[in-house]
């Protein structure tokens, strides 16, 4: 009596827990789909904030980490073009670089994540000191290799 | 026990009529993920129910085919170039393992709780279901679409009717498959049959979807040859005449659409460019042929094979080969391609030798329209379950032990002199 009182839980647990992750993959395009509302209304605050939220759900769907860096990175470079501090427009390619790389992770050697991780680091080698040029070879490496798809 | 088997046959029902109808405005993967998402929660109650009610699936004609399907799928998974890719699917066709699996376990639950007296409910919900999406497409051709506007997603396939499918191909498709049961009624005697007959064909050619109509037409011919002797040849002139009638006056058939291709032949078009897309996944075979990529990886490779043989950038991000068998051989390898035709063999072989029964020759030709769009096309998630269903109802109709509502078989009737014995009921587990 008890066994089949702990095998109906326990497998009402894994169908609850199954039906869970279905359920916050739907709620991270739902976020994604938002976020994309938001930017063709030009709010960046709401898209970012949203597109977060969907990276965050379902940080292996390419679409929103790549979106996510796209826009950290066209915002380091309208900041780049108004003159803005250096810390901020390294405060947004960092945030940049930090997004693209968990596509690195989960898709290794994939495009447009190269791409991104690539323009980055040669701002940022003409902001500061740093020799960025080892970073810039390896992701123009990729670029020439990978090919975009989505 | 009963009210747990009607549960399950009761979210059956559901998944036949959800799936294919269900969409979400609210997501950005409008059509894909919410008939993904809906698939998978129903079948893991589904799942649930049937694990807390007890009992192993018992095994069929195509136990042992599907699970060699099974083997290539997990075996290709693990040496994907993607593995998690090859597991969940890609963001936008979601054809990975773990669909198939979904797929696979609507097939047992199918073949396990739905008895023949139960397969008329099943077809029944399958021609109601096409029916309404029949509706919305030709909704959707004159411009009368309920739910335009609602989602942010621009077709841009020049007014072809999609209704929830998310594209006309599918929906072309899904009518392909339904005909021939629509086909069955009609044979009944369901007279009332005609008029849903005529309003499917007519969606179907509303989608202009060139592989779904060659899929009609083979389904046709099949289930002509099949069951020719107790087939009336006024009914084939009916349905014949009305396809013909159809494709040589109707403005939007895919057979224009096919005559406008050739008449304007442009080496980058659609037929043109299949060709290369068929060249370029050979090439990946070539270099990938035991277990293939991976399932739904195509996307990864094609452009730099596409690059490497043609000379040019390639514009278009293909993630699937358009043809059936190239797809397997691609994804799974030669070890894939082998289980699936270990599949099909084994099903034609069941379907041949159950060929008088018309019940069986009608699932079989929509088994056979998806067969034959998919050397065209591919199949996306509002078709695929169909397929998975038609497929185990088959072998439930070509059983030749009629199971009983309670899932104990009744072998026959007890000898006269004597009384029931337990050699009379199998499947006596439940017991």
């Amino acid at each position: 009596m008890r066994i089949g009182l702990i095998k109906r839980i326990l497998i009402i647990t894994l169908m609850i827990f199954l039906i869970g992750l279905t359920c916050i993959r739907y709620c991270a395009d739902a976020h994604f789909n938002h976020a994309m509302r938001m930017i063709h209304q030009g709010n960046i605050e709401a898209h970012l904030v949203s597109c977060k939220k969907a990276v965050a759900l379902n940080p292996y769907v390419l679409n929103y980490t790549n979106r996510l860096g796209l826009t950290y990175m066209q915002m380091a470079m309208k900041s780049l073009k108004e003159g803005a501090d250096r810390k901020v427009i390294a405060g947004w390619l960092t945030k940049t670089m930090v997004t693209v790389s968990r596509v690195q992770r989960n898709y290794p050697n994939e495009y447009w994540s190269a791409a991104m991780l690539r323009d980055s680091y040669m701002i940022l080698d003409k902001l500061s000191s740093v020799d960025m040029s080892r970073y810039i070879e390896k992701y123009t490496r990729i670029m020439k290799q990978a090919r975009p798809y989505h | 026990m009963n009210m747990k088997n009607s549960l399950i046959i009761s979210i059956l029902l559901i998944i036949t009529v959800a799936v294919p109808l269900f969409f979400s405005g609210w997501i950005y993967s409008v059509f894909d993920l919410s008939k993904v998402t809906i698939l998978y929660i129903l079948t893991f109650i589904l799942l649930g129910v049937w694990a807390i009610r007890g009992g192993v699936p018992h095994a069929n004609t195509l136990t042992y085919p599907i699970l060699a399907v099974l083997f290539s799928s997990i075996l290709s998974t693990i040496l994907a170039v993607n593995p998690y890719v090859s597991f969940a699917g890609t963001y936008k066709r979601y054809g990975g393992l773990l669909t198939l699996m979904v797929c696979m376990v609507i097939f047992f639950a199918v073949t396990e709780f739905v008895t023949k007296q139960k397969i008329a409910t099943f077809i029944n919900v399958v021609i109601l279901t096409s029916s309404v999406a029949a509706l919305h497409g030709i909704a959707q051709s004159l411009n009368l679409d309920p739910y335009a506007g609602h989602w942010q997603h621009n077709f841009g396939l020049d007014g072809r009717a999609v209704a929830g499918f998310g594209h006309p191909t599918f929906l072309g498709a899904y009518m392909a498959m339904t005909l021939p049961l629509v086909l069955y009624k009609i044979l009944q005697r369901k007279w009332w049959m005609y008029p849903i007959a005529g309003l499917l064909i007519y969606a179907l050619f509303e989608c202009k979807a060139r592989s779904a109509f060659v899929g009609l037409i083979v389904a046709l011919i099949y289930f002509f040859v099949l069951y020719r002797k107790n087939i009336s040849y006024k009914l084939i002139g009916v349905v014949l005449s009305a396809i013909i009638v159809l494709s040589v006056f109707m403005p939007h058939s895919p057979v224009k659409r096919l005559q406008g291709e050739i008449k304007n032949w442009n080496p980058q078009g659609n037929i043109a460019y299949r060709v290369r897309i068929a060249m370029t996944c050979l090439d990946i075979f070539r270099d990938n042929p035991v277990v293939g990529i991976g399932m739904d990886c195509l996307a990864m490779k094609y452009a730099r094979y596409y690059e490497l043989r043609y000379g040019e950038k390639c514009d278009r991000h293909n993630n699937r080969a358009h043809n059936a068998i190239l797809e397997v051989l691609v994804t799974q390898g030669i070890v894939g391609l082998l289980a699936w035709l270990y599949l099909v063999v084994a099903y034609f072989w069941m379907v041949i030798r159950n060929r008088k029964n018309l019940l069986v020759v009608a699932l079989s030709s929509g088994v056979v329209a998806y067969g034959i769009q998919d050397m065209f096309s591919f199949g996306g998630i509002g078709i695929t379950p169909l397929f998975w269903m038609l497929m185990a109802m088959t072998v439930v109709s070509a059983s030749r032990i009629p199971k009983t509502r309670s899932g104990i078989t009744y072998v026959g009737p007890a000898p006269i002199s004597g009384k029931l014995t337990v050699e009379h009921l199998r499947g006596i587990g439940e017991l």
